[in-house]
């Protein structure tokens, strides 16, 4: 076989492992120093899924050069990417791979964190809060960061598998994390996305190392986020958070009988509360209360 | 070895898979996904599973999961069809994935279904469409001009889709386009039915083949070949244990007149996995085979096909042998413009 | 109009609050369900019955609200949207 000429980079992220490729060097050279901290191979050279950020055509490899994605489970048309964002692609890229090709546990798109070794899941529509909220904990003494994107459910036992990739804020949450995380566990900014602008930031190393120890989950919560509410919080019937898991599940309808139940211990296992709350510090204490509450 | 040939060897010879590298599992992982083709690997390599490195395992394992996901929704399509169609009084035939899964036949191993297809009389078109209408199936194309292509020159109504489940059915009146230059006899075709459960039907294993290698051969582009082949390759060992099979096959492909897209697919299959075929239906290798081989091993190990001129000849020669040039000029110049019409932005 | 539920074993029931969980093995659906529903799929699997029968024998079973042709409205609703979500058939 002809050998691969393309930089390129193996990482894993919790139990997935990935290829990234591209023919822009640049790209995998912010790669490289963005996930500096994962782990760079598997252990025996095979890995699950690979994304390949390719020019959107051989022109465009030189002349204003822009990219889009070949992958093992591949996007719908897409318009091109500048090679600025092909970092951002690639992670696309891995997203899609989660969302659509794995299925040794139940993907949920929520976020998720750890106080020894029991877990909260932190469910609820884009630009909610979840994610702040993930990254508020990531720092946050006593809090190991499991992620902000994606959480996994297990599929015999009520476990969380973290999948701890750089943590992608967003606008106003950018500057609220800046004040809270050493400077150098930031990435670059990334301005002129559809999202508006990104940077992401690391988890603290040791949420890294600690990727493939899994937790207990022992509560659930729907975080909103809304300008200067008094802070709130009611619980959720297991019908509410039922629906809400399986709204958020890619995969869960896919897997039959295997989904339903990892679900169904989901509910059984935690209690489920929403939170509404004004600000960093608030949403801090109301769901560390929360926690007290149902882990005491 | 060429990645696609990674493939082809880990299908008809499993145990190959023993002495693969690294390197050499994640090209098959790769191209079989590609080729829709791994969860196919993944049970061919069961007997030899303890011998498989663990990232092997897990992307294998993953794949029986993802299969074992389609097999569950085909059925249940497979049922509410049944279920739909009971009344209308007409056979209703199962046909490709679908067909080998109700009929537990070996090609619907690791096999990955998309789509429900059936076919049925002609005649019966308008009710088989009422009661699946009335079941909660909608047509699935977007506008007049593929609706009209479709009902006018294509061998099957315009797809349907499920409007809760999801779920396409795919309604065949005979197995190639009405357009094609070739006329299979659908009366005959109908006629060689079997009965399977649930009051469904699978063709003939003469025209169950037939039906295969019709498809890898005029579809021209040879798109999705590698797989078409495999099904050939399984329909055919399997239908080779009944002594006499092969003097019926060639019967039926006489009165279909379907006997160089059979002997190609035939030759192609022995080519790729070493089938069994008699010398009297494989004939002689051509230029067009030399193309289509081409096209079988263009994937590169991270399973993307590069545009060959080969493949720009097959695209062009499918597009002749389906329908006359002036249609055709039209045809493709929608396509194009359609296609930049649905780019999102990310 | 009758309907009919497959075997028990089909379904996998589990209650949570007041309304109940359903997974349909033969779909790999889960679909939330009211009491009520729960009560008719229980009359129904592997037994093809009308809307009348079904009333009735709920009766036999549960307290019900209302007079005949009320409970035959919720029922004949019921049974309905079973049909629709694909948890019962109608038999015709």
């Amino acid at each position: 076989m002809t050998p691969d000429r393309w930089p390129s980079r193996t990482l894993r992220i919790g139990p997935a492992s990935f290829h990234l490729r591209s023919p822009f060097r640049r790209v995998i050279d912010e790669v490289n120093a963005l996930y500096r901290d994962y782990p760079a191979e598997t252990a025996d050279g095979i890995y699950d899924y690979a994304v390949s950020a390719v020019p959107s055509s051989p022109l465009r490899r030189w002349v204003n050069p822009n990219l889009r994605l070949e992958c093992d489970f591949e996007p719908f048309d897409t318009l091109p990417l500048p090679v600025e964002l092909g970092m951002l692609g690639l992670e696309m890229g891995m997203n899609l791979q989660m969302a659509v090709g794995y299925r040794r546990h139940v993907v949920v798109h929520a976020a998720s964190s750890a106080s020894g070794d029991k877990a909260a899941l932190l469910i609820g529509d884009s630009g909610a809060g979840k994610s702040t909220l993930s990254a508020l904990l990531a720092y946050r003494e006593g809090w190991r960061h499991l992620g902000d994107e994606f959480a996994l459910l297990d599929l015999d036992a009520p476990l969380l598998h973290p999948f701890p990739r750089p943590i992608s804020l967003k606008n106003a949450s950018i500057a609220a994390m800046e004040a809270r995380a050493p400077a150098d566990r930031f990435g670059p900014v990334l301005e002129g996305t559809v999202k508006g602008t990104i940077r992401h930031l690391l988890p603290p190393a040791a949420a890294i190392d600690a990727m493939e120890t899994p937790a207990e989950i022992a509560l659930v919560v729907a975080p909103h986020f809304r300008e200067n509410a008094a802070p709130a919080w009611r619980p959720m019937t297991r019908t509410e958070t039922y629906v809400r898991l399986a709204a958020s599940s890619t995969n869960q309808a896919l897997m039959g009988e295997a989904g339903f139940e990892a679900v169904w211990r989901c509910l059984a296992h935690a209690p489920a509360f929403d939170i509404m709350y004004g600000s960093s510090d608030d949403a801090l204490e109301l769901f560390e209360t929360l926690w007290r509450k149902v882990t005491a | 070895m060429t990645p696609a040939a990674i493939l082809h060897r880990a299908l008809a010879e499993p145990e190959s898979m023993r002495g693969l590298s690294a390197d050499d599992w994640n090209a098959l992982i790769r191209v079989g996904r590609a080729e829709r083709l791994l969860g196919t690997v993944a049970e061919r390599a069961v007997p030899l599973w303890d011998a498989l490195p663990a990232g092997a395992q897990t992307c294998l394992t993953e794949e029986r999961d993802i299969t074992r996901g389609d097999h569950l929704a085909a059925r249940w399509e497979i049922d509410r069809a049944a279920l739909a169609l009971r009344n209308v009084g007409c056979p209703v035939i199962l046909m490709k994935g679908s067909a080998y899964l109700h009929a537990g036949l070996p090609a619907a191993q690791g096999r990955r279904i998309g789509d429900l297809d059936i076919l049925v009389p002609r005649a019966a078109l308008p009710a088989v469409e009422a009661a699946l209408l009335a079941h909660g199936w909608l047509q699935a194309k977007e506008n007049a001009y593929d609706d009209h292509y479709y009902r006018t020159w294509m061998h099957e109504l315009p797809p349907m889709v499920h409007k809760e489940r999801g779920g396409v059915i795919d309604v065949h009146h005979t197995i190639l386009p009405l357009t094609a230059r070739l006329k299979p006899d659908a009366d005959a075709l109908i006629e060689s039915r079997v009965a399977v459960a649930d009051g469904l039907f699978v063709l003939g294993p003469a025209e169950m083949l037939l039906h295969s290698a019709a498809h890898v051969a005029y579809d021209g582009e040879f798109e999705g070949g590698t797989r078409n082949l495999w099904d050939i390759h399984c329909l055919a060992s399997d239908f080779a244990q009944t002594p006499g099979f092969w003097d019926r096959l060639t019967e039926a492909t006489d009165r279909h007149q379907l006997r160089v897209p059979l002997s190609r697919a035939l030759r192609l299959a022995r080519r790729l996995y070493g089938t069994d075929v008699p010398e009297t239906l494989a004939g002689r290798m051509d230029l067009v085979d030399r193309l289509a081989l081409r096209k079988l091993h263009g994937r590169d190990r991270f399973g993307h096909q590069g545009a060959k001129l080969s493949d720009r000849l097959l695209y062009m020669r499918g597009h002749w042998l389906r329908m006359p040039p002036l249609m055709l000029t039209e045809h493709l110049a929608r396509k194009a413009f359609r296609r930049k019409e649905r780019a999102q932005p990310v | 109009m009758r309907y009919r539920a497959a075997a028990r074993e089909a379904y996998v029931v589990r209650p949570v609050d007041d309304l109940t969980l359903v997974y349909h093995r033969p779909s790999g659906m889960t679909h939330v369900v009211s009491p009520a529903v729960v009560a008719i799929l229980d009359l129904l699997h592997e037994r093809t019955l009308g809307i009348g029968e079904v009333c009735e024998q709920l009766a036999q079973h549960h307290d019900l609200d209302g007079d005949g042709d009320d409970i035959a409205r919720v029922v004949a609703a019921r049974l309905d949207e079973m049909a629709a979500m694909d948890i019962i058939d109608r038999i015709v």
